[in-house]
């Protein structure tokens, strides 16, 4: 049996490789992407404890969190796609007329 | 006390003259009627008085007539203000109106012509109007009030040809000086309250008489008041520069009002006066010194209306003399003497100027006596007064002086008394030659220029004062020769009545007066100290004077010691007004620079601290998840290490 140390330090690799991705990469798409890593490294997280305790509550946490991506990125790609057809260029840090 | 209605009355007229042509001066369509309104209000007035006089001797010596205006009560202290007329207001008030409607009715000759007609008699009535007040008041706060009236009246008509520069510098020094000496006075008139609990004039007199501390310092407070609004020295250096004003303003001045409301309030006060030894000496000494000072002043000056302004500084001085050694009906006297001849020499002076197209440099004259002889013999006589030869008006009331000073024991001032008149006579002397005697003044084609704003008004060319003379009209003539009259036998006229007269005042107050019957020796030395001035004076200045030559050639500003009245206007424009400079620019900086300075700098913290917020929310979303992850890792670390 794999020991629940290493769930946790690949969750925790996976959740600053998508950190990373989404304080260093310009692009949205990339950045949504990292975005999904960081959630699936929670979702492990979830199952993995879910399995060491015998308890399904983590695992349904799991499917909820992943609906809730969906509809994340979702929402992320329709910004994106609009954000693309006003500027014909799709850069995050260009997006900042809303600020203050 | 008797209750009348009388001194209300007095005040009304020039009021109402006051009010009505300054409201309506553009809608006058003659100016003839806005002269002769203004004088009939002030001869209303004068008319009043006089009734007044015949109220006031029919309820008996010891009456006062008063009026209460307002009454109120502070802590427990019922403070009354009203106005009163007693022996000694009523010998003010009769000076006041009277002469003061005798220079009106000059005024409507001598302002013809001037587009500011109304406004100029406006003002004159106001002025009548403040000093009626100030000699009524029956105790402090009416006193103020008609104080300050008199200082803003003269500051009006000092400055009355406002687009000259001279005019307002003049009128604003004016004011500047008589409040310094207000500032005084109204702290005087606090510590009063503060230590008697009451402003009427009797009960402060009353309680200080058995307080020589608190009376010393009050009295010495009015005093500065009394010596900025007399133009006493060291506080008179407004009274030359107000010769700005028109030539009838002089005589309002120096004769009927502003210039004698000191005198008259250290007569009003001297009960406390009397309390206060030191304030009583300081009274004389300024007094004397002014006497003295302000006549050697006179013996330099070149301007026909500056050599009277200081002759009226070193008559004024006289009355402070008189007061100071306690012979306070001789003030009086000389107050009256005086208002009749000074009135008489300003509006002589008028004349001449008038004649002369605006001509005020008496090196300029010359030769006079023979081209207006009506004009000669009344300033002639207003000369003599002022000099102080008998029977002239002035003889009675300076010997008095000097012989209440001998009596007093104050053997010094007596001297310098002594010594002024005989400076009198000099510079009357000088006057008289320099204007009227000897050859007429040539005039040198290069040398010659327009003077004066009715030179340049009236289009009238180069040959100030030896063209045609202008026509002098009747109303200037006639009053002029009033005033001579009252110059030649006002003084033997009044001599018998005035300490009898005012005598009820001084017993009500239980005031000592000094005998005044001069003894025939100090009369001849009187006289013969004014001989050798007026000999001194026709050397030197004479139609063949020895003087006479160089002065006519030297032109311009007088220079020197003497010329520029030791020095007075630059000492003060070193000690006050540079400083006063100085400390301004330096309040100025120091608030552009400190004050705005700390301000800027609170604003610019603002506006820092503004921008660096605003960047945090710069809209780039990678720096919000930076600030987030980096508070994320700040928290777990937290939690990782502490817990």
């Amino acid at each position: 049996m794999v020991p629940i140390s290493a769930y946790v330090a690949l969750a925790s690799v996976l959740f600053i490789l998508g950190g990373a991705g989404v304080l260093l990469r310009r692009s949205p798409l990339v950045t949504l992407m990292s975005i999904e890593l960081m959630w699936n490294s929670a979702n492990l997280l979830l199952v993995a404890f879910s399995r060491q305790f015998g308890s399904h509550d983590g695992q349904v946490f799991a499917f909820l969190v992943m609906v809730v991506a969906a509809a994340e990125v979702a929402i992320g790609l329709a910004l994106v796609v609009l954000v693309f057809r006003r500027r014909e260029r799709v850069d995050l840090d260009d997006v900042h007329t809303l600020s203050g | 006390m008797h209750d009348s209605l009388l001194p209300v009355l007095i005040l009304i007229p020039p009021l109402l003259g006051a009010a009505v042509i300054a409201g309506r001066t553009r809608y006058w369509r003659s100016a003839a009627a806005i002269g002769v309104l203004a004088s009939a209000m002030v001869l209303v007035a004068f008319g009043f008085t006089l009734g007044a006089f015949v109220e006031l001797q029919r309820v008996g010596p010891d009456a006062i007539l008063r009026t209460t205006l307002t009454s109120w009560e502070i802590g427990g202290h019922r403070y009354q203000m009203g106005l009163m007329i007693d022996q000694l207001s009523m010998w003010w008030l009769l000076v006041v109106t009277g002469v003061g409607f005798l220079i009106h009715a000059y005024s409507t000759g001598y302002m013809h012509g001037d587009p500011d007609y109304g406004r100029y008699f406006a003002k004159l009535n106001y002025f009548v109007f403040a000093m009626s007040l100030l000699v009524m008041a029956n105790n402090f706060l009416t006193l103020v009030i008609g104080w300050t009236n008199v200082g803003l009246a003269s500051y009006l008509l000092i400055g009355f040809y406002r687009t000259r520069p001279a005019a307002n510098a003049a009128q604003i020094k004016a004011y500047v000086v008589n409040l310094i000496g207000e500032v005084f006075m109204l702290t005087g008139i606090g510590a009063a309250v503060a230590r008697y609990a009451t402003v009427d004039f009797w009960d402060v007199a009353q309680a200080a008489r058995f307080d020589p501390p608190g009376a010393t310092v009050i009295a010495l407070l009015v005093l500065v008041g009394a010596v900025a609004k007399s133009a006493q020295m060291p506080l008179h250096v407004w009274l030359p520069d107000a010769m700005q004003g028109p030539t009838p303003v002089s005589a309002m001045l120096h004769a009927a009002t502003m210039v004698t409301a000191g005198v008259y309030i250290v007569a009003r006060l001297f009960p406390m006066f009397q309390a206060a030894p030191v304030a009583l000496a300081a009274v004389a000494v300024v007094g004397a010194a002014s006497a003295l000072l302000g006549a050697i002043f006179a013996t330099r000056q070149y301007d026909i209306k500056k050599v009277l302004a200081y002759s009226t500084l070193s008559q004024i001085g006289y009355m402070f003399l008189a007061n100071g050694v306690g012979a306070h009906a001789a003030a009086a006297f000389h107050f009256a003497t005086h208002a009749f001849f000074k009135a008489a020499l300003f509006l002589g002076a008028g004349i001449i100027i008038h004649a002369l197209h605006g001509e005020q440099d008496i090196r300029r004259m010359g030769g006079l006596s023979r081209r207006m002889p009506f004009a000669f013999a009344t300033f002639l006589a207003g000369q003599l007064a002022l000099v102080g030869i008998p029977p002239f008006a002035g003889f009675f009331s300076k010997d008095e002086i000097l012989a209440a000073a001998w009596n007093s024991g104050h053997y010094v001032l007596w001297a310098v008394g002594l010594l002024a008149a005989g400076f009198t006579a000099l510079y009357n002397m000088r006057l008289l030659g320099l204007v009227f005697l000897g050859r007429p003044y040539d005039v040198p084609a290069t040398a010659a220029r327009s003077r004066g704003r009715k030179t340049a008004g009236a289009g009238h060319d180069a040959h100030a004062g030896h063209g045609a003379l202008h026509p002098i009209p009747l109303s200037m003539n006639g009053v002029v020769g009033v005033l001579a009259v009252l110059s030649v036998v006002g003084g033997a006229a009044l001599a018998p009545f005035v300490e009898p007269y005012l005598e009820p005042v001084f017993v009500r107050n239980r005031v000592f007066e000094v005998s005044t019957h001069a003894a025939l020796w100090s009369v001849l030395v009187t006289l013969a100290v004014i001989a050798a001035g007026l000999a001194a004076g026709w050397w030197l200045w004479g139609p063949n004077g020895v003087r006479r030559e160089a002065e006519q050639r030297t032109l311009g500003e007088p220079a020197g010691v003497l010329g520029r009245a030791f020095y007075f206007d630059e000492l003060y424009d070193l000690v006050a007004v540079q400083p006063a400079f100085a400390l301004s620019d330096w309040a100025r900086n120091f608030d552009l620079r400190r004050i705005d300075g700390v301000l800027h700098a609170l604003a610019g913290l603002a506006q820092a601290g503004g921008a660096f917020l605003g960047r945090l929310h710069g809209g780039i979303v990678r720096r919000y998840a930076l600030t987030l992850v980096t508070g994320v890792v700040l928290i777990a670390a937290y939690f990782a290490l502490y817990l």
